[in-house]
């Protein structure tokens, strides 16, 4: 075996570009059902009635669509609408519908389904779970058989962008109150059964009206939390997918494997110790940075993460459009850390002593919380830690404000505007920041906004509102048969659509 | 065991040896094992073989070795010092939660049994109803109300153990209320608190002990499948449950973590177990 | 008789209302918001109140707990709030995977316990070896944490061997699969509940075996076998059902456990997931329905001496 190390590189390479020019290339193939474990089963099956992720991981595009849609590059696209015009004082959207679309009930989608969804998600009394997206709203009207205006009382940069949210899905009209276990869309998919406890069953919907999709028979959702059973249950063939909640240490067993393919794909989650901003100790921007310097992201990325995903110093990650990398704002140092401390009134004989609530069924919350912990300690900031059950975080953490610090992923796509909200958990409160975003609403010129979107994710860093870890990558690890599966994403999506079986 | 002050202490060593070998087996080994425990226990209060909460990321998951006996776990933590500080928290748990049981379930089952009529059916039918939630679940919905920890894991598995001693408490009475001695003694005209302390009180604390023995296995337990739960002690203290609950998705990489902690709760149970039953045996009852 | 069993019915009925009230009054202790919990995250204010006021969260507890009781009394368990759906029906679909758990544990482990207990008391009479052996088993197995025992028979048999599913539950439309699925929660629940049955056998088969109208039936000629299983045996019984009763609400703990160990979608997960999310209608549903089990075998349990013994009768 003579080859240098060069060549064996450039075989590899070859081999590597060979293999993915195969991939793109080749053709789905049709039929099979597929199996798939997401981490956590979600409390309904409406997005527009509450804000779980899973049951936008579970229904969005699969089930239930929107006017437009948010693809893996995480540009909007097309979806009941076949093509839309913004006016040219960024007021007036016009959306023309696609014809002949039915919903899985039979009944016929039209401009009256349209205009009923965002009636409803506009009246913050309806029960919708984000009325605020729809807020400018002023009026949804048809405008002949297929077309649907829609006037907003000033601009919004994000509007577009929420009506491609799972929150602004399309069901037809008048029959909210069934969706919750029962959603009618108008997907590829169309929902069969949710065993509670154990599994959401969809099926091919035979009347879709792209003629060629979906190429899968039927999909299963099983909801296995534990990422041991997850492992076992790939192994054994239970499962073809991993699709959520893959925990670093199975990826990394499982790349090893060549029966199985491991996916770590960027995300929008972003990977967050909140602190108290409106109480003390950190109240005390002095606190906040010290904090900031006395973690090492790069060491809970290694040592919580095993490497997987990008280190974040803001609220956005690089999958989010104007993106600004400040992982660099703060680096680890414990002297300046320190000096910091002692400014803020916390010396060796006074130490800071902070409490750390972790919400107990994250596991990757907890995992991180305890390495936060170690290193606040190492830097002589007292830690203690207090594990509490979801709904327990739920109440004291974000309802209540009762909290020193804690651990969670703010999994929302293009959420920084809950900075400009005071009364959110983290009580951050900064008139300026909330200009400053309401500059970035109305801004509508894409590259204009863009700039303000950046100044508001300096803001953030600069007041040291969060420690912002990292984004935690999307991880799933799928059999080797399994094609076209999503790897990177843009909002949490187990997107099937196009997902089809290899012979 | 062996440095209480017994007769047996007084006699010479052979007679010694063989009363210790007269004592039940179950008793013994049941001792021996609570010893070593208790030995472990008291051990990780003055020396450890490292710090037990000290991560070390690039030596996680090793396998037992000269530097790590038992090997490390995910956060590179040393398993076996983590195991000794696992015993005290075990044992604290357990002795508090008997305590709690035991005190409680001999004042209702003194009441119980010595008053009878409607200050017996009052009682059994609270402690009937207690009784009728499983311990665990029981422990569970008290922990996740008063929030998780060291405290509340005490407190709700002693609350799950009053039944149980109540029970036995109570009839334990009944069999030495009819006692010649007790009658001889309500004859005279003793007053009722004094007759329940001076004479019911001693006369049935062998079973008692017997039936302490038990809950703290079964205790021990509880506490394990809390933490297993993620209902007991806080992280990053070791606790035999949550240690195993914390390592499960690690099985794969390095078994160790997941194995030795098991092992561990099984000794503690083990032991109680057998010494309750041995206790049992030397006491001359039978269930 | 029948006098007795009302007389015992009542008393359950009132154990059962105590048990719930307890129940209620703990859950009212435990802070959470099962409005926030079902609406995730971000959720609007007005959404959260409005959601409040439909599943009656803004009444008075008292109120809730007496509109509870009306509607257990009328066989009506209440709406989950959890899952948007009946709390009997979510029962019926969790018990027809727990029910066959608990009772296949308990057919298997009372039949492998009578083998191990009976084989370990001809062996303690025979002065063999063995009875030491299976007596110390026993008492192994039955120190060993259920979680544990669950874990590490999913490590040698799903994680290694690839033998059995590790865990989750197809469903009874695929009985094959379910069925295999149920193999290691029943092994191990099994594992850890059959030690005691077996000792209790021991002794009491000894016991019996000591006794007199033994030993007048082994005068008359009677093989050992026969003596064993037809006399000893039967007077062993009483014992037997007593700890088989007494068992019951720690076989449900088990069970409890072992179906998180195992992903199973029974009453225990049932259980955990209504805490978890501050489902009071199904918490206490559930719960009503877990004490009605222990107190209706416990008193099958008392009734089961008569059939047993005839000298025991219920005046």
């Amino acid at each position: 075996m003579i080859s240098t190390p060069d060549f064996r590189l450039s075989l590899a390479l070859t081999l590597a570009l060979l293999g993915s020019a195969a991939y793109a290339q080749e053709q789905p193939t049709q039929g099979g059902r597929l199996t798939i474990s997401t981490s956590a089963e979600p409390p309904m099956l409406d997005p527009t009635s509450s804000t779980s992720a899973e049951i936008s991981s579970i229904m969005y595009d699969n089930v239930l669509q929107g006017l437009v849609k948010i693809a893996p590059s995480g540009k909007i696209e097309p979806s009941l609408a076949t093509r839309y015009q913004v006016s040219a004082d960024a007021k007036t959207y016009t959306f023309v519908l696609r014809q002949g679309v039915k919903f899985h009930d039979g009944s016929a989608f039209g401009p009256s389904d349209v205009i009923a969804a965002l009636k409803r998600a506009m009246d913050p009394k309806s029960g919708h779970t984000h009325a605020e997206y729809y807020a400018d709203m002023v009026s949804v009207s048809a405008s002949g058989p297929n077309t649907v205006v829609i006037v907003l009382s000033r601009p919004n940069a994000d509007f577009l962008f929420n009506l491609a949210r799972a929150d602004s899905v399309i069901m037809p009209e008048g029959k909210t109150d069934a969706m919750k276990s029962a959603p009618v869309g108008t997907g590829p998919f169309k929902f069969v059964s949710w065993q509670r406890g154990s599994a959401v069953t969809l099926e091919r919907n035979p009347n879709y009206y792209v003629k060629t999709l979906p190429y899968l028979d039927g999909v299963t959702f099983r909801f296995i939390s534990d990422p041991n059973a997850q492992l076992a249950a790939l192994r054994s063939g239970d499962i073809d997918v991993i699709g959520s909640g893959l925990a670093p240490e199975n990826a990394l067993s499982l790349k090893q494997d060549s029966n199985f393919k491991v996916i770590v794909g960027s995300s929008t989650n972003k990977l967050t110790v909140s602190m108290n901003n409106a109480r003390a100790p950190f109240n005390d921007i002095r606190v906040r940075k010290a904090v900031q310097y006395a973690i090492d992201k790069n060491a809970l990325l290694q040592g919580v993460m095993l490497g997987n995903g990008t280190l974040l110093g803001t609220h956005r990650t690089p999958n989010e459009s104007c993106y600004y990398d400040l992982s660099g704002q703060y680096k680890p140092n414990l002297q300046l850390s320190r000096s910091l401390l002692q400014q803020a009134g916390y010396t060796a004989q006074k130490p800071l002593k902070i409490t750390l609530t972790l919400p107990s069924q994250y596991v990757y919350a907890v995992r991180t919380g305890q390495a936060v912990a170690a290193q606040l300690n190492r830097a002589g900031i007292q830690t203690e830690i207090k594990l509490v059950d979801f709904s327990t975080w739920l109440k004291q953490v974000f309802q209540g404000g009762d909290y020193d610090m804690s651990v969670i992923g703010h999994a929302e796509p293009n959420d920084i505007g809950i900075y400009a909200n005071k009364n959110y958990y983290f009580h951050y409160d900064n008139q300026k920041f909330r200009d400053k975003f309401e500059k970035y609403q109305r801004t509508t010129n894409r590259s204009a906004a863009c700039i303000s979107m950046r100044a508001l994710q300096k803001q953030l860093a600069d007041d040291a509102v969060n420690v912002w870890v990292q984004e935690l990558p999307y991880m799933a690890a799928l059999k080797n048969r399994v094609g076209g599966w999503w790897n990177d994403h843009p909002l949490p999506s187990l997107n099937v659509t196009q997902t089809y079986l290899r012979k | 065991m062996a440095n209480s002050p017994s007769p047996a202490s007084l006699e010479k060593p052979v007679k010694q040896r063989r009363r210790w070998q007269r004592l039940p087996p179950a008793l013994r080994v049941g001792g021996l094992l609570v010893g070593i425990i208790v030995l472990m226990a008291l051990l990780s209060l003055v020396w450890l073989p490292a710090d037990p909460d000290a991560q070390d990321m690039l030596s996680r998951l090793q396998a037992p070795s000269t530097s790590h006996v038992l090997g490390t776990d995910q956060y590179g933590r040393d398993l076996l010092a983590r195991i000794l500080v696992g015993a005290r928290a075990s044992l604290l748990v357990g002795t508090v939660a008997v305590s709690i049981g035991l005190g409680s379930g001999l004042i209702f089952g003194l009441l119980a049994g010595y008053f009878g009529g409607r200050v017996d059916r009052t009682i059994m039918l609270l402690l009937e109803a207690l009784y009728s939630l499983p311990a665990l679940l029981l422990a569970m919905l008290l922990v996740t109300a008063w929030g998780p920890g060291l405290v509340s894991a005490m407190t709700a598995v002693g609350i799950a153990a009053i039944p149980a001693f109540s029970r036995v408490a109570r009839a334990s009475v009944l069999q030495v209320r009819v006692m010649p001695y007790v009658e001889a003694a309500q004859a005279l005209g003793a007053r009722q608190r004094r007759v329940l302390l001076q004479h019911v009180l001693p006369n049935i604390l062998g079973p008692m002990i017997v039936q302490a023995s038990l809950t703290m296995g079964a205790a021990v337990l509880i506490e394990a499948s809390l933490s297993y739960l993620g209902l007991g002690i806080q992280p990053p203290a070791a606790s035999w449950g949550r240690m195993l609950r914390e390592s499960q998705s690690f099985m794969m990489l390095s078994p160790g973590p997941t194995i030795f902690p098991g092992l561990a709760v099984a000794a503690v149970v083990l032991g109680f177990n057998l010494l309750g039953d041995g206790l049992r045996d030397l006491l001359g009852q039978r269930n | 008789m029948l006098n007795y069993v009302f007389q015992r019915l009542l008393g359950a009925a009132i154990t059962l209302l105590l048990a719930a009230a307890l129940v209620f009054g703990i859950l009212l202790t435990i802070p959470g918001d099962p409005a926030q919990t079902l609406l995730g995250l971000d959720a609007s204010p007005t959404a959260l109140a409005q959601l409040r006021h439909q599943l009656g969260l803004d009444q008075p507890p008292p109120l809730r707990f007496v509109h509870w009781v009306t509607g257990a009394l009328h066989g009506d368990l209440n709406q989950s709030i959890r899952y948007d759906a009946p709390v009997s029906r979510l029962l019926r679909e969790r018990l027809s995977l727990s029910l066959p758990l608990i009772g296949l544990t308990l057919v298997i482990s009372s039949l492998l316990a009578l083998w191990l207990g009976s084989a370990a008391a001809r062996a303690a009479q025979a002065r063999s070896g063995r009875d030491t052996w299976i007596t110390a088993g026993a008492v192994l197995l039955s120190a060993l944490p259920s979680f544990w025992v669950g874990l590490m028979l999913m490590l040698a048999f799903a994680v290694r061997l690839h033998w059995l599913p590790s865990g989750g539950f197809p469903g009874w439309q695929e009985p094959g699969r379910a069925a295999l699925a149920l193999v290691l929660p029943v092994a191990t629940l099994t594992l850890t509940r059959v030690a005691i049955l077996a000792r209790m056998v021991r002794s009491s088969l000894l016991d019996s075996l000591s006794q007199d109208y033994v030993r007048t039936a082994r005068a008359k000629g009677v093989s050992e076998r026969r003596v064993l299983y037809r006399h000893a045996l039967r007077n062993a019984l009483i014992p037997i059902v007593t700890v088989l009763g007494v068992q019951f609400a720690e076989l449900l703990t088990a069970t409890v456990i072992v179906e998180a160990v195992f992903s199973l979608p029974g009453f225990g997960t049932l259980i955990l997931s209504g805490i978890e999310a501050r489902d009071y209608p199904m918490v206490q549903g559930v719960v009503l329905v877990l004490s009605a089990l222990v107190v209706l075998v416990n008193l099958i349990v008392d009734l089961s001496y008569g059939l047993l013994d005839p000298r025991i009768s219920y005046g």
